[in-house]
């Protein structure tokens, strides 16, 4: 766990001793110490403008200052980068030619002797005596507004009338020694050489404009949706809908209303359909019986409400909400992206933003925790039309939403737990329900809900003083609709010009994509709402934390792609705690084809790859770390980068059009403007001039062949493996695979005194000892396993090949098909309380059982049990091998590689030095007939 | 004869072309060819359920049993043994305790009697926790009678059979060549360690097991003489149709005398006429379309809960992570059947499947080492059945004079009575020492009757030009359920290997 690094930075003047926070992604603070002894930043400073700047346009290598740039250890692009118009640091890639070379080097050694126009820190002094420092963005109705200076750079309002004194802070929210985090002079020359592209590329390629958020739909889309979602289609026809729309998504179907008696409370729902503002504010659902008499309404919801719940079969019941589970909602409510729509809450639960948002009510008072659970994880079940989407929650996700929800508003205390609330027991009246059921008739409920009789008797719209959009009561529902919605609903429906078809604004719209997204300067994050879209990795820089531009999305994506993203949910980009949402098939439907009809550019056709195994090592080279290095910063078939977790390599091709591809390589920013991501071939000229001799297009051409192998792709150069180790700890560890030089039937064994071995069960021979670390497992658990398991630790001895028991008298050599010596068979082994096996075999009429553990030398001891059944002639057992075996004294021999057997001097058994062709052995002599012998050896090496 | 030779020359040109397509694909990385296009719609009825995997854990499933204290136990391409509990719940928060570890690819695992009668590369072991701490203390080497030199010499086998006995089907090595003893071949390994062979022939098996009548199958992949992935029967003393395992026949009399040698770039049909021993693949899962390297299968024995298909057989692909069904019927004494599309969108190359005790469909598996559709490294999932019923073919049965074939809901009979609701194609495969086959010698069969049972679950076509010995693809789509709903797959392949004399019993 890396930590990030706070600096405090004392400031002077007319406050007291003032603490900036200053961010930089440091891995240690050392360095930043003003006081620290000699570090790069004074080595620079001293060094002269002049040498350094040849320096770095000489030696300095752009690209692996674009890694630094958005490295880890800097963190640069935090700040830097377009997203960060409002925050704390200049946008470099606006940079102009008034930011001269000298100028780069001064703002990275000198960060505070020139501070860019409207990026000071200001310190605010409130009349608490608290001190808080901001970039202040400005002021209006009667607050300071600004930034904080450390992620996630909250936007804060001060009331102008609290605050006793402001300062503008002389010292940069650029920290000074930035350089002492860098590893070496050289890397400091590739980050200037880097800025100094950045600037040259930005008098190249001017950036496009960034597109106003202030942007909006037409007035006929708005009134649309709202149509719409007012479901004035239940009861009135427009063309002028079917023209805006073009038939796109409707999200014009109430809720379904079969199981409202598992859902709601039915006091809360008597009282919801006698006046549905007074239980939910805000909510769509018109009020029916504001035309009632009002002595009556209460009687006729009653009837209304015993129809409906005569409906279910399943009976209200809640359970009880926690504080621990609402804690974790509360965090997934703010974070997953449910702000997005609905009001974010402060601590107490208040609602901060009701008038924008859409309305919850008190969920508390009404709803069963378990039916919100349900409709969590599935909203389609209650709600069809989708306009709620899935929000990809798992089950335990869902519960602490749930719990968090049922939370009353405004109320800091925590509900009171009603263990198992079944609410009051209800029961249905059958008259009530029978005279309920005339009224839904009446009323025509059935025109927003199941069953429903859409399209029937369609209600000719009036104007003027009657009607839904009047403010008069009548025969009609009575709709709470703000001036706004008035107005643009009434401009809709009234208006007698002919309306453009503009379905795709419409869907985006109905769907609220716009909450999130930007399309062509159309929607986008609420800046209000802006602090609850974070991210896992801030390295990423705002891209990190933002969902992605919708501009030319349908020419960007492939159509399946784009399908999988909208209907089945498919995200690349774990970083985003906002969740992109899934939606249900029908509801996108529309959606993913009218994306693809307006993004509809003329394809480009790319001439037959000339060789594409060519192009492919190519392109393999270009994404390695002697290429463009792309691994450093994107994700590789799943395994995140060092410095970021950017998307993933191996997904690319699956989802993006090659036509994208090459005009985003080619100038990213000036498709996304936020991202992080450097230009590899600025002005179309390619950086590194060595692979495919430089040229641009076939560089883009063998990135793309590469890229297009997908998960497939060969890992590229400089892509760390984590390593595998397979140690032993307090217990023996085991491994049964290849092992080099032992054979497909080696058995690993690491004993916890870090001594280990090889048992090789074809050939029943103890085969290869060493010591330290037990093995890698890698060759034979990555790919296809067709590699071997590696020693880790070091003195590997390998022994003789060939069984150890043998029979002098019948010669016996392994041949390629024949690797196991006749008459042998392997019986396996048992553990002991260490998990050390016990080997068994059989050759013939002889049975072998050897043990093997550590002892603290390191030493390895062997015990072998040796059972004879009426053998006939001599066996030998071999103790040791190697080129050659000499005895050092009367019970210890050594091999030529320092191997060192150790016999009990007890042992009174013949031994014998035989030669073979690979060098020499010691045996033991074995005599015939029946026998049973057992004797401990130790090797140290 | 004249007529002959040009068809030879045809297949000749044809193999030789599906040579060089092989060898293009490999080069580029092969393409996993189009989805099904139906997974938005299967979710409806079978939900993909994740089992959680705990970070550290890199869960390689080979194979999986139940154990009978309710736990599931995993065999791993890792060579571990995990035992989970919690792995069946609605919503799975499953803890693992490691059992064994060290083992080497474990693709076989049964528990009886008291021990896991596991398969790995090497040998097939009885693994048992004597001492009662949970924990596996004793590993027996119970049969390793055949060589194993190569990583590629894979073992798949069998979870015990009634009397106990491990089948385990020896890959090839190389999976081209059979340079050790019994690559190749199926053995039987009793319980007392005798080892018994069973057939020859085999080339790079990836799942065994009993089919849905109790009759040991393995599943076979596409490559040198096999046209296609396929289900074959694991008959005593038969030849599975690659030769190369033909050596080991001088190590052993118990198949009898080596068969006759096949001839290549012929047709299975015509070369089981030479070759008795020769068993023809009883389902054919045409290449892509229905797989590309099928793997372990298990019979729905759930009595329901896992839906309509109680009895059938469900098997996993390896590179396209999908799950299908087959069904299998024997007709004058030959192995067959049908294969079905079921679930596409699993997470990662499937290896294993198992039903749990609760009716779910338990799939597992990795992504390493070969192409896969499924993004994830590894994974752990269940399919559950919703409870709604999907309207699929249930099963196609060969009959004399066509195709008997039953529906999960009734059809609806106007449409199903129009012979131009179904569209048949047949074809086979080029039988050769070649990479794999094209589709060839295709023909359209017509459907000329379809009677519609009284309760519209049962269609009987009367199908004119039925060819013995080729795979028949069904095109349903036009079919409508009684209430209006499209099949949610229209296709399925029966292979008619044999066309029966007399109505079948069943």
């Amino acid at each position: 766990m890396r930590h990030r690094c706070w600096r405090g930075v004392s400031l002077s003047g007319g406050l007291a001793a003032i603490t900036v926070l200053a961010v930089c992604g440091a891995s240690g603070l050392g360095g930043l110490q003003a006081d620290a002894a000699e570090g790069l930043t004074a080595e620079l400073q001293r060094e002269g403008a002049a040498a350094v700047l040849a320096d770095a346009r000489a030696k300095g290598d752009a690209i692996s200052g674009a890694v630094l740039f958005a490295g880890r250890e800097l963190a640069c692009a935090i700040c830097h980068s377009e997203a960060a118009a409002d925050r704390m640091a200049p946008d470099l890639r606006r940079m102009t030619a008034a930011a001269t070379d000298e100028h780069l080097l001064e703002s990275l050694l000198f960060p505070s002797r020139k501070i860019a126009e409207g990026y000071e820190l200001t310190i605010v002094q409130t009349a608490a005596g608290k001190v808080v420092p901001l970039r202040v963005l400005g002021e209006h109705d009667g607050m300071l507004v600004g930034r904080e200076p450390a992620p996630p750079f909250a936007r804060v309002e001060l009331p102008l009338s609290e605050i006793d004194e402001r300062a503008v802070s002389p010292v940069s929210a650029m920290p000074e020694g930035l350089p002492d985090l860098l590893q070496s002079r050289q890397q400091f020359l590739d980050l200037l050489r880097y800025l100094m592209q950045l600037r040259d590329q930005a008098e190249e390629v001017p950036l496009a404009e960034r597109p106003s958020d202030s942007g909006t739909v037409s007035h006929d889309v708005a009134g649309a949706v709202l149509f719409d979602q007012f479901s004035c289609r239940a009861c009135h026809a427009s063309d002028r809908w079917e023209q805006v729309a073009g038939g796109s998504i409707s999200v014009d179907r109430g809720p379904l209303l079969a199981d409202v008696r598992s859902r709601w409370r039915p006091a809360m729902l008597i009282r919801y359909l006698e006046d549905p503002q007074a239980v939910k504010p805000g909510s769509r659902m018109p009020s029916l019986l504001a035309a009632e008499p009002a002595g009556q309404r209460r009687q006729i919801a009653t009837e209304l409400a015993h129809f409906l719940l005569s409906r279910g079969s399943q009976d209200f019941f809640s359970g009880e909400a926690g504080q621990e589970q609402a804690a974790r909602g509360a965090e997934l409510f703010h974070s997953v992206g449910c702000v997005a729509c609905h009001s974010p809450r402060n601590d107490a639960g208040r609602e901060l933003m009701p008038e924008e948002s859409v309305p919850l009510g008190n969920l508390a008072e009404r709803a069963s925790l378990d039916a919100l659970v349900r409709f969590l994880e599935e909203p389609t079940t209650v709600r069809p039309a989708g306009r709620m989407p899935d929000m990809q929650l798992a089950h335990a996700e869902a519960v602490d939403l749930a719990h968090y929800l049922m939370r009353p508003p405004g109320d800091a205390d925590p509900p009171q737990p009603a263990t198992g609330d079944r609410g009051q027991a209800f029961l249905v009246d059958a008259d009530l329900a029978r005279a309920g059921e005339q009224h839904y008739r009446r009323l025509a409920c059935d025109r927003c809900h199941e069953p429903k009789q859409h399209g029937s008797q369609l209600v000719a719209i009036r104007s003027g003083t009657a009607g839904c959009l009047s403010e008069a009561g009548g025969a009609w529902p009575a709709y709470t609709l703000t001036a706004e919605q008035r107005t643009e609903l009434a401009r809709f429906v009234g208006s007698p010009q002919p309306a453009e078809a503009e379905p795709l604004a419409t869907a985006m719209a109905t769907l609220r994509c716009t909450a999130c997204h930007q399309r062509d300067g159309v929607g986008g994050i609420d800046p209000d709402r802006d602090h609850f879209f974070q991210t896992t990795d801030i390295n990423l820089g705002p891209q990190g934390r933002l969902p992605p531009s919708l501009t030319g999305v349908g020419d960007k994506l492939r159509p399946e792609w784009l399908r999988q993203v909208l209907v089945s949910g498919r995200s690349v980009r774990p970083y985003l705690k906002t969740r992109m949402p899934r939606f249900g098939r029908e509801q996108v439907e529309p959606l993913i084809g009218e994306l693809i009809a307006a993004d509809d550019a003329t394809e480009q056709r790319f001439p037959d790859v000339q060789d594409e195994k060519q192009a492919r090592d190519a392109g393999h080279e270009l994404a390695g770390s002697q290429g463009l290095n792309c691994i450093a910063c994107h994700t590789f078939q799943r395994k995140p980068a060092a410095t970021m977790s950017a998307v993933d390599l191996t997904e690319m091709a699956e989802r993006l059009q090659r036509d994208w591809f090459v005009h985003y390589m080619l100038a990213p920013q000036s498709i996304n403007p936020g991202t992080v991501m450097p230009s590899f071939w600025p002005g179309g000229k390619a950086i590194r001039r060595q692979i495919l001799d430089g040229d641009t297009q076939k560089q883009l051409e063998a990135l793309w062949v590469y890229l297009e192998d997908g998960r497939q792709a060969r890992a590229p150069r400089g892509l760390v493996l984590e390593p595998l180790e397979l140690l032993a700890g307090d217990e023996a560890v085991m491994l049964r695979r290849s092992w080099p030089g032992v054979g497909k039937r080696g058995i690993g064994v690491g004993y916890p005194e870090q001594v280990n071995l090889v048992f090789d069960a074809e050939q029943m021979r103890l085969a290869a000892v060493w010591k330290g670390k037990f093995a890698d497992p890698g060759g034979v658990w990555r790919s296809q396993g067709h590699g071997v398991v590696r020693p880790l630790g070091s003195s590997v001895v390998q022994l003789a090949e060939g069984p150890d028991l043998t029979n002098p008298a019948a010669a016996w050599e392994a041949t390629e098909v024949e690797r196991r010596p006749p008459g042998f068979r392997f019986g396996g082994y048992e553990l002991d309380a260490l998990r050390r096996p016990r080997f068994r075999y059989w050759a013939d009429d002889v049975e072998v059982e050897e043990f093997f553990r550590g002892s603290p030398q390191p030493a390895l001891q062997r015990t072998i049990v040796l059972t004879g059944r009426d053998v006939d002639g001599v066996r030998h057992f071999r103790l040791l091998s190697g080129k050659t075996v000499d005895r050092l004294d009367a019970n210890r021999w050594q091999t030529a590689d320092g191997l060192t057997l150790a016999l009990p001097g007890s042992l009174t058994d013949r031994l014998e030095v035989v030669a073979t062709e690979a060098g020499q052995e010691l045996r033991l002599v074995l005599p015939s007939g029946s026998y049973q012998r057992e004797l401990e050896v130790a090797y140290s090496w | 004869m004249v007529s002959r030779m040009r068809i030879g020359l045809v297949v000749l040109l044809v193999s030789v072309l599906s040579l060089w397509a092989a060898e293009r694909r490999g080069a580029r990385g092969e393409t996993l060819g189009e989805a099904w296009g139906t997974a938005e719609r299967e979710e409806a009825y079978y939900r993909i359920v994740d089992v959680p995997i705990p970070e550290e854990l890199s869960l390689e499933c080979g194979s999986f049993d139940i154990l009978p204290d309710g736990r599931l136990a995993i065999g791993t391409r890792r060579g571990e043994i995990w035992l989970v509990e919690g792995a069946f719940t609605q919503y799975p928060q499953p803890e693992f305790h490691s059992f064994a570890s060290g083992l080497d690819e474990v693709l076989g695992l049964g528990y009886r009697d008291g021990s896991f009668w596991i398969t790995q590369q090497t040998e097939v072991t009885r693994v048992t926790d004597r001492d009662g701490d949970d924990r596996a203390d004793a590993f027996e080497t119970i049969s390793d009678a055949w060589g194993f030199n190569h990583y590629h010499e894979f073992a798949f086998g069998s979870k015990p059979d009634a009397e106990g006995n491990v089948w385990v089907a020896l890959c090839l090595s190389e999976s081209y060549n059979s340079k050790v003893p019994f690559r190749g071949w199926c053995l039987k390994v009793t319980p007392d360690g005798e080892t018994l062979p069973v057939c020859s022939g085999i080339r790079s098996p990836c799942g065994i097991g009993p089919n849905e009548h109790g009759v040991m199958f393995y599943a076979e992949s596409q490559g040198p003489w096999n046209g296609s992935c396929s289900l074959k029967v694991l008959a005593q003393d038969g030849f599975m149709g690659h030769p190369v395992s033909y050596n080991w026949y001088d190590l052993t009399d118990a198949l009898g005398p080596k068969p006759a040698e096949p001839q290549s770039r012929s047709r299975l049909a015509v070369e089981r006429e030479r070759v008795p021993q020769l068993v023809p693949y009883a389902v054919v899962f045409p290449y892509i379309r229905m797989g590309r390297s099928i793997s372990g299968f298990q019979v729905d024995r759930t009595g329901g809960r896992f839906g309509p298909f109680s009895d059938q057989m469900f098997i996993g692909d390896f590179s396209l992570s999908v799950v299908m069904r087959a069904t299998t019927e024997q007709v004058n004494g030959v192995w067959q059947g049908a294969c079905y599309p079921f679930r596409e969108g699993l997470a990662t190359g499937l290896l294993a499947c198992q039903f749990t005790p609760e009716g779910d469909l338990l799939l597992g598996g990795t992504n390493r080492g070969w192409p896969v559709r499924g993004p994830e490294a590894f994974s752990l999932q269940r399919l559950d059945w919703t409870g709604k019923m999907p309207f699929e073919i249930l099963e196609i049965t060969a009959a004399p004079d066509g195709f008997e074939l039953s529906f999960t809901l009734p059809v609806d009979s106007a449409v199903a009575a129009r012979p131009d609701t179904w569209t048949l194609g047949s074809f086979t495969h080029v039988y050769q020492q070649g990479y794999g086959s094209p589709e060839v010698d295709r023909t359209v069969p017509v459907v000329t009757e379809a009677v519609v049972s009284e309760d519209g679950l049962r269609v009987h076509l009367a199908v004119d030009g039925l060819v013995k010995g080729h795979v028949h693809e069904f095109d349903a789509s036009p079919l409508r359920s009684a209430t209006g709903e499209a099949l949610l797959h229209a296709n399925a392949y029966y292979t008619l290997n044999e066309i029966p004399v007399a109505a079948p019993t069943r």
